[in-house]
């Protein structure tokens, strides 16, 4: 068959979708993405795993022509982009049953429409035979969603992992050899989705300590023939430690509060601080979220509007909520025109950040010495806070 | 004396996504995986934030907890 091959009779197939720019209709795509299924051909049986997006079921169709029959499709997850062709791929293949989660079994039904009677559950750690090969499955929840499991290929040492260790990257590159261009992506894949499911990542990611895995073979991505780059990657990501590092996103209408993020900045890094500045009226939010995996300590630079803050901040700010990073300590700093109530609007969006909160440091209009002051003590604050962080549990 | 905290499930709004228990396996566990269930009452001093975790992250709020 003219696919990738990634092991004996194991085949990558899918799409390559090198111009998709947004996902969800919120993530930016840099470098677009692909949608992997892939093809195992055991002595008795074959099996499909995964299909493509929605919006391109006949680039699917097109490279099953040489496949011939297909026995088993086994659904990792119920969302579009992994399951969207599958409906497809089940009108063409008459005979072939769908194999996924309990969860999974429902939610097809409900997002696709699909008969459940084309679909079979099969449970955590139940195994079919193709003959000379094994499956078995493993359930992941939470990488992506409740209903979201794996494919362990026994003799093969293959896990197809979905979205599990996946990353948003168009390449014609099978393997992920090249570690620093797969690496970003593979973190701000993981920042997006599975932040917020830190303990249950960190659950699947013991699950497949177990096995004596060879290779990862995610559903978007290329595949890693060094698993265990990844699999540090991701326990790195989800440990409860951040590191010396802070986030701050800023918005300056007028070039006050960029002042002060200036100063701000310049202080944190002489103190041996981190610092990744965003200014979000230009900001890529996946390279926010991607900082936000690490970061101690988040401060928002705002200015006043009316009588809050800029309403980009109100996005980050919901974005970061939504995401429950590990930051350990927040604070606000800002200039406003006559009168702010900035603090209180930020403290009331992120209710989910377990944070200590700094002072603030407010300023009317420009900002002057004793507010460059304020700003060098939330500096020291922030440093000395972050020098007990390889301490703290 | 610290005070002791119940968790309690709401069997009629639990949808069974199983987040609590992956938040905290010691206090919530999936029955059958269809619905989580409370398998330490009261809970422990030690899985108090998880379980409180639990509880803020469940995403149809069938989790109350009392102390």
């Amino acid at each position: 068959m003219n696919f990738p091959q990634i092991a004996a009779n194991v085949w990558k197939l899918g799409v390559t979708d090198w111009d998709r720019r947004l996902f969800d209709s919120l993530i930016p795509l840099p470098d677009g993405t692909s949608y992997n299924a892939y093809l195992v051909r055991g002595s008795e049986k074959t099996v499909l795993l995964d299909t493509v997006d929605t919006a391109m079921p006949d680039k699917l169709l097109e490279q099953l022509r040489e496949v011939g029959s297909i026995d088993y499709v086994v659904a990792h997850h119920a969302e579009q982009d992994h399951s969207g062709a599958l409906p497809a791929v089940l009108a063409n293949y008459p005979a072939a049953i769908a194999l996924c989660s309990n969860k999974c079994k429902p939610m097809l039904a409900d997002h696709l429409g699909l008969d459940e009677k084309r679909i079979r559950a099969v449970a955590d750690r139940e195994t079919v035979s193709l003959g000379d090969k094994t499956l078995e499955f493993v359930y992941t929840p939470w990488v992506h969603w409740p209903e979201t499991m794996s494919t362990w290929l026994r003799e093969d040492r293959i896990l197809f992992s979905c979205d599990f260790f996946g990353s948003h990257m168009a390449t014609t590159d099978v393997f992920a050899d090249d570690r620093a261009r797969v690496y970003e992506a593979a973190k701000r894949y993981y920042a997006e989705i599975m932040m917020p499911f830190r303990p249950a990542v960190r659950g699947n990611i013991a699950k497949i300590d177990t096995l004596d895995v060879a290779l990862i073979a995610p559903s978007h991505g290329p595949v890693y023939r060094e698993p265990e780059f990844i699999i540090a990657a991701y326990k790195d990501w989800t440990s409860e430690t951040p590191k010396n590092e802070v986030v701050l996103p800023y918005v300056s209408m007028h070039g006050s509060t960029r002042k002060m993020v200036e100063h701000l900045v310049q202080a944190l890094s002489r103190r041996g601080v981190t610092v990744y500045q965003f200014d979000l009226s230009v900001t890529d939010i996946g390279r926010l979220a991607i900082t936000l995996v690490d970061a101690a300590t988040v401060v928002l630079g705002t200015p006043t509007v009316h009588v809050g803050p800029h309403p980009l901040i109100f996005y980050a700010s919901h974005l970061a909520n939504a995401l429950r990073p590990k930051v350990k300590y927040a604070s606000i700093i800002g200039s406003y025109g006559w009168a702010s109530k900035a603090v209180e609007h930020i403290a009331a969006l992120i209710p989910n950040l377990k944070v200590e909160v700094l002072d603030p440091v407010l300023c009317k209009g420009l900002p002057r010495e004793p507010d460059f002051a304020a700003l060098d003590r939330l500096a020291s604050s922030i440093a000395l806070r972050h020098a007990t962080l390889a301490e703290s549990p | 004396m610290e005070a002791t905290m119940k968790a309690i499930i709401d069997k009629n709004t639990c949808i069974g996504c199983g987040l609590c228990a992956s938040d905290c396996s010691a206090v919530f566990s999936m029955t059958d995986d269809t619905i989580a269930v409370v398998i330490a009452d009261p809970v422990p001093a030690e899985h108090k934030e998880a379980a409180r975790l639990a509880a803020e992250n469940c995403p149809v709020a069938a989790i109350t907890i009392t102390n």
